[in-house]
């Protein structure tokens, strides 16, 4: 049943409620807004919306606002614009067929209620998608006039991430990158043959297209601004996607092969990873449906581990190969992709942390990013110690089997099973713990 | 030998240069009473502990010395000053540390010598300060999403906190960005200070009468619809699935609920 006429409370409910299920919150990778000392990016802002804007600024890092009871962080108002769909996969509350009360924002209730969460604090931006309600094209155009309003007529200068409907045009695509920061496709299922199972209206060709549209033109944008930089504008935090997770019979390997094949192909800033909410059961909205899989809850360890894997090939120089293979396919869910992928090359370890290269300090368990740096700066002038590793950050019962250092004999002469059994769930994977410096 | 300071960043810094021109680094810094304070015309940043009357460097003398003790460490580098100036408002009981960290690094024989003594975390007061100064930031990073603003009828955004370090003067420039030509301030509810700016010129930091708030208490106002429907829409996005309490105590503590509308009731 379709309701245009409802209190804003209600239409709130049911379209953040729709929306819920999207991973995406990040805000961060754009830059601009009233006094920001990001010249270029104010002046790429100014080049979209004709004006500086009154209110708002992305910040460089992006800011959580509140966490929600399940812990995962609040940037966004995340919101359909319209929860009216003609498709019908199988795993979404929203499907056509199910017996939901439809309703649509307006334009202008979208832009005042993102400009007053705005103010109050409650947010970083807008993430806008929408049911299909009509033709993508006509879609996409509603998604991009209230980013273009927020823009031109409040003066917004905050972030917006805008989905991209499937279907379309490279002409739409274009505009909506106009006046979104990040603009995303989600691919949803890993394999065309799922998508064609479980969402049949949706096509991976399509979703692909789309991804490679952006790309074109983030490619175009960024060869016109080397000549014009005032006129550089398009979807300056890039594009992302999410994949669900649990809902089809793909495993680990094939997930992060083809992560890996999208950040390579396309310039993919992130690929979110969502644990498949089984759906037809009292108060999670959706149908029963014979083709999804009967499963208790979410796999939110399996999301865990995929997001640590991810952050492995994009920081840490992992390949996929390296973390799943064909014999083994999915990720062990009791250890860190990183410890388990150390403890199945016992052969390169301990590593003498005093002479190890850059890349051979970043796959020591315990060793992130940042304490990989700081050991490389101490070491020319220091002989380093268990003490100093741990000032620089190293997490010592984790490194402690994994390297060797004068005067520190850890314990790197325990055999594999010990260790496993030490470091096995010990990272807290069920209380989706930060992915850093594991 | 002990030393004493009115709990101003120019009292600090006024330690700091007596450090340098004496060489002597004293084993342990603490501030005084607001009789005290009162004197120096600049308002303390902290809470301050009782212990009588100490002999203090302050007025002109106090000006002369901190000024020159900050180029000193600006001569360093932009971010020794920083480090400096981050660990000392993280109201941790470290000034000897800084101290000790700061002649060191001015002491250097060259700036390469002193960015390499920057981050030298073997030296104990390094570590220190540098730890200090990241907490200092993570509060402040906190509050950037944790504030809650609300209407006033002056016309403000008004929000208020109670932080554990003395964040206001950090979130000056973020907020100036978030806010554009917008006027708010932040209330300090802890040190009684208030950050205003009125959207046009920079924002300003004073001390208030704790009896006398320079904003009226946003609970005096009508409803607010927008924080209703935000409290809504708190609730509705939770994924009951997913749920997992201890997580989210874990990434926002409990000190920071009670001025956050959705945790409320």
């Amino acid at each position: 049943m379709y309701s245009y006429f409802m209190e804003l409370v209600e239409k709130l409910r049911l379209l953040a409620g729709g929306a819920k299920y999207d991973a995406s919150c990040a805000t961060s990778g754009s830059d601009h807004g009233p006094g920001s000392d990001a010249g270029a990016e104010k002046k790429s802002l100014k080049a979209r919306s004709g004006a500086i804007p009154v209110i708002g600024a992305t910040a460089p890092a992006g800011v959580c606002h509140s966490w929600t009871e399940d812990g995962r962080c609040i940037s966004l108002l995340k919101v359909l614009y319209s929860n009216v769909c003609r498709f019908d996969c199988a795993y979404c509350v929203n499907r056509a067929s199910a017996d939901i009360q439809r309703t649509s924002f307006t334009v202008d209730e979208l832009v005042k209620l993102t400009i007053e969460f705005y103010k109050r604090n409650y947010i970083e931006g807008l993430f806008l998608s929408s049911g299909i309600f009509s033709d993508s094209d006509i879609v996409m155009e509603k998604l991009t006039e209230v980013a273009r309003r927020l823009r031109t007529e409040a003066g917004f200068g905050g972030y917006i991430h805008l989905k991209i409907i499937p279907g379309t045009s490279p002409k739409q695509i274009a505009e909506a990158g106009r006046w979104a920061d990040r603009l995303s496709a989600n691919i949803e299922l890993p394999t065309d043959k799922s998508l064609q199972y479980l969402a049949p209206q949706k096509n991976g060709k399509l979703i692909m297209g789309a991804m490679e549209e952006v790309a074109i033109l983030e490619q175009e944008i960024k060869e016109r601004g080397r000549q014009r930089p005032e006129k550089m504008v398009f979807a300056p935090a890039g594009q992302s996607t999410q994949l669900i997770v649990g809902a089809s019979p793909e495993d680990d390997h094939q997930i992060l092969n083809l992560s890996s094949a999208l950040y390579r192909r396309y310039g993919l800033r992130r690929v979110y990873y969502s644990a498949f909410i089984p759906v037809g059961r009292p108060g999670r909205g959706g149908i029963l449906d014979p083709r999804l899989p009967n499963i208790p809850g979410p796999p939110l360890v399996r999301e865990h581990r995929l997001y640590q894997a991810d952050w492995l090939l994009r920081f840490y120089n992992f390949r996929s190969d390296e973390l799943v293979s064909p014999s083994h396919p999915f990720l062990d869910p009791h250890l860190d992709p990183k410890t388990a992928w150390a403890l199945n090359h016992r052969d390169l370890f301990p590593v003498d942390v005093q002479r190890a290269d850059y890349e051979a300090l970043l796959r020591v368990p315990g060793i992130g990013v940042k304490s990989a740096r700081r050991i490389l700066e101490q070491r020319r002038s220091k002989v380093l110690t268990a003490e100093l590793l741990q000032r620089l950050g190293v997490t010592m019962k984790r490194a402690r089997y994994f390297i060797s250092l004068p005067g520190f004999t850890g314990e790197t002469d325990k055999d594999t099973a010990y260790i496993r059994r030490i470091l096995s769930d010990a990272d807290g994977a069920g209380l989706q713990l930060p992915l850093f410096e594991f | 030998m002990e030393k004493f300071y009115d709990g101003t960043p120019e009292g600090f810094f006024a330690l700091l240069q007596e450090a340098l021109e004496t060489g002597i680094i004293p084993e342990r810094v603490r501030r005084c009473k607001p009789e005290t304070r009162e004197a120096s015309g600049t308002p303390s940043l902290f809470p301050e502990e009782e212990f009588g009357l100490p002999e203090l460097i302050r007025g002109p003398e106090q000006e002369q010395k901190s000024l020159a003790a900050m180029e000193q460490l600006r001569s360093c580098s932009e971010a020794v000053f920083q480090d400096c100036i981050q660990a000392w408002m993280s109201d941790e009981p470290i000034e000897t540390e800084i101290i000790r960290y700061a002649v060191k690094l001015i002491g250097a024989p060259s700036r390469s010598i002193a960015e390499k003594y920057r981050t030298d975390r073997s030296f104990k007061p390094c570590h220190i300060v540098l730890e200090a100064s990241q907490r200092y930031l993570r509060e402040q990073d906190r509050l950037l999403g944790l504030l809650r603003f609300k209407p006033t009828s002056e016309g403000y955004l008004v929000a208020r906190c109670e932080p554990e370090t003395c964040a206001l003067p950090a979130l000056a420039l973020p907020l100036k960005r978030r806010f554009g030509t917008t006027a708010w301030a932040v209330q300090d509810e802890k040190r009684h200070l208030v950050l205003a700016c009125d959207g046009l010129g920079e924002p300003e930091l004073s001390s208030y009468d704790p009896d006398h708030p320079p904003f009226s208490p946003p609970e005096g106002l009508v409803p607010d619809e927008f924080e209703a429907l935000w409290q809504e829409y708190y609730h509705i996005i939770n994924i009951e699935s997913r749920k997992n309490p201890e997580l989210r105590k874990r990434l926002m503590p409990l000190r920071y609920w009670k001025y956050l509308p959705e945790l409320q009731g």
